[in-house]
């Protein structure tokens, strides 16, 4: 746990730390005693929880898959004490009580007192949940295993042949989608230059290994260049509740002057990245960089009256974004709300 | 070739000299220096005087485009040698000289003067203006404004052209400086925005340094005022559509280490559609970007009269 919830740890895509949460509570749960089982669910899992998600406060990917975990353990021991207790018509078998946690605001799993049960019944149905509950968890993780394969399969029809597509700094699944459209097209990628990662290069030459033409260029000729660009794909860092996304600082002018060309923005995503947040303006979810960034470490201005102030995040309207793809289909910005009742 | 000019194509060709004023400056001041330098034989100094000319400027044209600009100016200068008397001999130097010396000094000098006293009208007590790299004349219409204003300066990559401004104005003006990529952050608070100009095309679009293009896009998805300094020697009768089918190119080794293999492109300039622009102050007052072309042929008309 405590490699999440360190503030000096390094930064990671929100993929790697989304599986990471998933597997840190399946391993918490597999470790339980069977008999805890419940007393953990619902006390020390939900603390545990709160802890990392108040660590990272702007980290979505976690949040969201907490919320997900707790979705599953809740559906998957419902759906338990039904199959086993239809025999029992008389014990009430909807045995989940939702109580919301004012903190976090999610809902934490509680399996009602097993009271009405023997104890040696008891025992089998909480192995039977543990069980059930470490096979949904394992099957979410390998979902994050497939998800590239998933969202790559419809990356030929989306890229033609002579396209120029434009991306933004770099991402695995973007660079994976691209890869996998090159199996059967030709086209040209242009990477801008994230200012503040300054990953754009690495980028480059991972495409280029993969013999997709790629040039390199920094985010002041965006508007430029976007004049000869077809489409434009990009990786965020959460999906917002109004179909808006939240990605790194700088994505905002690739949007803005897609838009202003008529040129196709794609956003590729993993459903865990799906936020129930909304934000309303640049500030809502956002953080100033230090000033203590090596990015700065040249800048000595004589003033006090002089402030640097570089925002590390970028909220993105929904108006600005054409397609979703992501590991449960493709869908338009308006439908995202749909997504979360199936999700969540 | 004289050495000053071996000399200035070397600053202009390693960024040393930057910024279209400063460039024409440059050019201007070391040609005039070379034509008063002219020693030969006072018969043939018309003739003698025009090939110095063109081939100081296709010398520097090696080194570096020069601006639309400073062209025009040199074709005119090439074009009054043509009609000068025959006679004039060594006169013609003089003529010259004093011609680049009014160039000078009314296209630049009067005319920055008379662009800060329109533009020190548009700022207001605690306003937030935006600024984009670094342009000479809106350095120093913010110099030389006492009112309480707010800057926020955004930086270009790879030059960081906004810090030398940051630099100079810090002292006087609380700056915030930022890179491009946090510009839609601060727009919501910024009321108008300030950008300098290489050079203006006849259908109203805008040559200036890349980055500007986006900056404009962005203010006029937040409805914010884009205005535009630009003296009118700037003016140019070309027209243009996008920022690629004519710019120049820097070096693509300054975006990356050595030794990367990458292919990276290094634009210098870009193009902002003449409706991003809302209004162009020159030193003969404040005009729509549509009026260029009037104003290009008034200029043309009382050039023709004098």
């Amino acid at each position: 746990m405590e490699k999440l919830v360190n503030p000096y740890r390094e930064k990671k895509s929100p993929t790697i730390l989304a599986k990471e949460t998933a597997e840190l509570i399946l391993k918490a749960i597999q470790e339980t005693d069977t008999k805890e089982i419940e007393q953990f669910l619902q006390k020390k899992l939900p603390e545990f929880t709160n802890k990392i998600i108040y660590a990272n406060p702007l980290e979505f990917a976690i949040e969201n898959t907490i919320k997900r975990v707790f979705a599953l353990i809740k559906t998957t021991t419902a759906d338990y004490l039904k199959t086993s207790s239809a025999s029992q018509s008389t014990k009430k078998s909807l045995a989940e009580m939702v109580q919301r946690d004012p903190e976090t605001n999610s809902d934490p799993p509680t399996i009602e007192r097993l009271d009405s049960y023997e104890s040696a019944e008891r025992e089998n149905i909480l192995h039977g949940i543990k069980r059930e509950i470490l096979e949904s968890l394992e099957n979410l993780i390998d979902d994050f295993d497939k998800m590239t394969e998933k969202i790559s399969e419809n990356a030929p029809t989306h890229i033609k042949s002579n396209d120029i597509v434009v991306t933004y700094g770099e991402s695995t699944l973007v660079q994976d989608f691209l890869v996998s459209a090159a199996k059967s097209r030709k086209f040209e990628v242009i990477v801008i230059e994230d200012e503040l990662c300054k990953v754009g290069k690495s980028m480059c030459s991972k495409l280029e290994e993969h013999n997709i033409p790629t040039t390199f260029t920094l985010p002041t000729a965006t508007y430029a260049i976007m004049s000869r660009a077809n489409k434009v794909i990009l990786s965020p860092n959460a999906i917002m509740a109004d179909g808006g996304i939240i990605s790194n600082s700088g994505t905002l002018l690739l949007t803005a002057a897609a838009k202003a060309h008529s040129v196709p923005v794609i956003v590729i995503a993993g459903l865990f990245k799906l936020t129930s947040n909304f934000p309303f303006s640049q500030d809502t979810f956002n953080e100033i960089k230090s000033p203590t960034d090596p990015l700065f470490v040249e800048l000595s201005f004589p003033s006090p009256l002089t402030n640097v102030i570089v925002p590390k995040y970028d909220y993105i309207e929904p108006e600005y974004i054409s397609l979703y793809i992501t590991d449960a289909g493709e869908h338009t910005p308006s439908y995202i709300y749909r997504l979360f009742r199936e999700y969540y | 070739m004289h050495p000053d000019i071996i000399c200035l194509g070397h600053k202009l060709r390693n960024n040393q000299i930057t910024g279209t004023n400063a460039r024409c400056f440059a050019i201007l001041i070391t040609l005039r220096k070379i034509i008063e330098e002219y020693r030969g034989s006072p018969e043939t100094i018309n003739k003698n005087i025009s090939v110095l000319l063109d081939e100081v400027r296709a010398y520097l044209r090696t080194a570096r485009k020069l601006g639309s600009g400073v062209e025009s100016y040199l074709d005119n200068l090439k074009l009054s040698i043509f009609n000068s008397n025959r006679d004039i001999g060594l006169g013609l130097t003089k003529k010259l000289s004093d011609d680049i010396g009014d160039f000078i000094d009314q296209k630049i000098r009067k005319a920055d003067d008379l662009i800060i006293k329109n533009g020190l009208e548009l700022i207001n007590d605690d306003d937030v203006i935006l600024t984009f790299g670094r342009s000479y004349v809106v350095e120093r219409l913010l110099r030389e404004c006492k009112k309480k204003f707010h800057l926020i300066i955004v930086d270009n990559p790879p030059y960081y052209e906004g810090r030398q401004m940051a630099l100079r104005l810090a002292r006087q003006i609380p700056i915030t400086y930022t890179c491009i990529s946090g510009v839609a952050y601060f727009m919501r608070k910024v009321q108008k925005v300030f950008l300098g100009a290489s050079s203006m095309l006849s259908n109203g679009a805008l040559i200036s340094r890349v980055g500007t293009a986006m900056i404009s896009c962005i203010a006029h998805m937040y409805r914010k005022p884009v205005l535009v300094f630009c003296e009118t020697y700037k003016f140019s009768e070309k027209t243009q559509l996008d920022s690629l089918s004519e710019n120049e190119l820097a070096d693509p080794q300054a975006l990356l280490e050595p030794g990367d293999k990458t292919t990276a492109i290094n634009l210098r300039y870009d193009l902002t559609p003449r409706n991003y622009i809302n209004m162009v102050i020159t030193e003969t007052g404040l005009i729509p970007p549509t009026s260029i072309p009037v104003m290009l042929r008034e200029l043309t008309r009382i050039q023709g009269t004098n």
